[in-house]
């Protein structure tokens, strides 16, 4: 297997978050594009990436090829890319070979981890609330909710997303509507609330900085599902459970 | 015999051990964990619960204690480091209250308890996955009891040793007595069920009586639904379907509106697993425990091949081997293996339920 993609950062910043909720993964690589699909050790996040093939320069698999990888060996060397250098990923026996082109050629070999594949099947959610943003603004949201809150409550109006953050004594309330630009849709079906770690949405502010846009969706007391579109096709998305009483 | 050091930001803490000194170091465990602030699953009227407490090192519980809110609960769990946490399933006017008159009842949760330790439901030494699977599907059985026929709502608990907790809220259910409770066990236990009435088998020459269906009240809707769509019974069938139908919880849990129940996110000493909120499907895992990293262990008993946790293994009498931390300490609180020491990190479980494996549709 060898695939190369013309921007190295990309994947710095999608490995980047990955690396913050698992240890180690699957990749799938089959004629639709790399993929990987699983759950933290805990199972209460669900990480679900999807590259298109035509995203890439080069895509090079026979029938579906699949490599395990420690997210923490790789997101050491992914570090190490820069903006305008070229990724190429290939597998040589047991061993994954990372190479960035640009500023001449640095190739890292990591192992290749042996592991199962569990085939997820996607969450059963029926989401009400859908929302999306530029990237900047969920940063800023929340980064604001984890100054004060460990816990993070989504909640919606007919025009409005509130991010809040209900801490102990500190409160933040964050309002975010399309009127006031810093929403670029939201579609409310029913105003519902939810409340969620803030921590597994520290994790994906890595994705966020690289990601085009964010798409948001929820519903009353279920899980979130929030996905970062990125260049060329791609998707990375968290499905986040809730705090139910 | 500890070194304690914590990253990323208070999800996780490494802890060192260096010889085991039994609950001394579980306890030393429990409190890391309780340190990291982990998530607990609690009921939204918390100021009308008592809660009680057992501390390590007492067989006594400490009980009628309350709280006015979360951070005043985990400022004492905190601090206390219980061995085991529970809350009551009933509200009071006055939970601290010492006594039951002064109490003053308000209603009761339903509970139920179901306990994989009685004979017949697991063979081995242990509690292995595959018997925590088979008594998930019995969970799940009781779960449609309070949905189907008592119209209320259910949640599934993993108790964090050897069984299941499910609770039941439906808003008729919550004033009801002792008496009403327990014919709803007896209900579940399937006690005094002559199927014979329920479930007409073909007579000579006479007309085919309809099938159950899942749609059908009580049992019949049960069994429809537990055997598949159009099942042809025989009598025989019959005969053996009522042991396997019902199941074996508590009576006297279910019966008595005063009883405690385990407070999801907590510890279980008995298991050293957490309390573990369940959905629609179970695979039994190391996400069952907040910890980590590997633990040196010689085995006292000799084990069968089996699965735990998801990890499989088989013991030798003696034999010397290093185990990760969760099963070790599973193990170990089965009596089946001693620990020397190894590196063990605790982690925090940071949602509070499966993302998978739950329907989530309205």
């Amino acid at each position: 297997m060898k695939l190369k993609f013309r921007n190295a950062k990309t994947w710095t910043y999608i490995v980047g978050s990955i690396k913050e909720i698992l240890d180690e993964g699957v990749f799938i690589a089959n004629d639709e594009g790399l993929s990987l699909r699983a759950l933290d050790t805990s199972r209460v996040v669900m990480v679900d990436l999807f590259y298109p093939r035509e995203a890439f320069d080069e895509f090079t698999v026979s029938g579906e090829e699949s490599f395990g990888a420690s997210f923490d060996a790789l997101g050491k060397v992914l570090a190490r890319g820069l903006k305008d250098e070229a990724l190429g990923i290939e597998t040589q026996g047991s061993s994954l070979v990372i190479s960035f082109e640009g500023h001449g050629v640095r190739q890292f070999k990591i192992p290749q981890i042996s592991l199962t594949v569990e085939r997820l099947p996607e969450p059963k959610i029926s989401f009400t609330v859908f929302a999306k943003l530029p990237n900047a603004v969920f940063i800023d949201a929340v980064r604001a909710v984890e100054e004060v809150a460990d816990s993070i409550t989504l909640s919606a109006e007919e025009n409005k997303l509130h991010f809040i953050g209900p801490g102990d004594v500190e409160k933040v309330l964050i309002e975010l509507s399309v009127e006031h630009q810093n929403l670029l849709d939201l579609k409310v079906d029913s105003p519902d609330k939810a409340t969620y770690s803030v921590e597994y949405f520290d994790d994906m502010l890595k994705a966020a900085r690289g990601a085009d846009q964010v798409t948001l969706q929820y519903a009353q007391d279920a899980p979130a599902r929030v996905q970062f579109d990125f260049e060329g096709g791609g998707r990375l998305t968290f499905y986040v459970s809730p705090r139910v009483e | 015999m500890y070194r304690q050091g914590s990253s990323e930001g208070g999800r996780e803490a490494h802890v060192e051990v260096r010889g085991w000194r039994g609950e001394e170091s579980l306890r030393e465990l429990f409190k890391v964990y309780y340190a990291l602030d982990p998530p607990l699953v609690l009921p939204g009227d918390i100021i009308r619960r008592e809660f009680a407490f057992q501390p390590f090192g007492l067989e006594s519980y400490v009980r009628h204690v309350s709280f006015k809110d979360e951070a005043s609960l985990r400022t004492y769990i905190k601090s206390k480091t219980p061995k085991h946490a529970y809350h009551s399933v009933a509200i009071y006017e006055l939970p601290e209250a010492p006594s039951m008159e002064e109490k003053g009842w308000l209603g009761s949760d339903l509970l139920f308890d179901l306990d994989l330790d009685h004979p017949g439901l697991c063979g081995s030494q242990v509690i292995d996955d595959h018997c925590l699977v088979e008594g998930f599907k019995k969970a799940q059985l009781i779960a449609k009891v309070v949905t189907k026929v008592l119209g209320g709502r259910a949640s599934v608990y993993f108790t964090g040793h050897r069984g299941f907790h499910v609770r039941g809220k439906c808003e008729e259910c919550m004033t009801l007595g002792r008496d009403e409770r327990r014919e709803i066990a007896k209900f579940v236990r399937a006690e005094g069920l002559d199927l014979s009435y329920l479930l007409p088998v073909k007579v000579r020459g006479g007309v085919s009586p309809a099938p159950p269906s899942p749609e059908d009240p009580g049992w019949r809707g049960l069994i429809a639904e537990a055997l598949g769509s159009s099942p042809k019974l025989r009598a025989r069938d019959l005969k053996e379907l009522p042991a396997s139908l019902g199941v074996d919880i508590d009576l006297m849990v279910t019966e008595d509106p005063t009883r405690l129940t385990r407070i999801p996110g907590t510890l279980n000493a008995k298991g050293t697993l957490m309390v573990t909120p369940l959905c629609e499907s179970f695979s039994p895992g190391p996400q069952l425990s907040p910890f980590r990293g590997e633990l040196e262990a010689r085995a006292l008993k000799p084990l069968e091949q089996t699965k735990v946790l998801g990890f499989s293994i088989g013991l030798a009498e003696g034999e010397e081997l290093s185990l990760p931390a969760s099963v070790a300490l599973y193990l170990w609180s089965a009596g089946l293996i001693e620990l020397e020491g190894g590196e063990v990190v605790v982690r925090r479980n940071t949602g509070w339920w499966p993302v998978q494996g739950c329907n989530w549709e309205p």
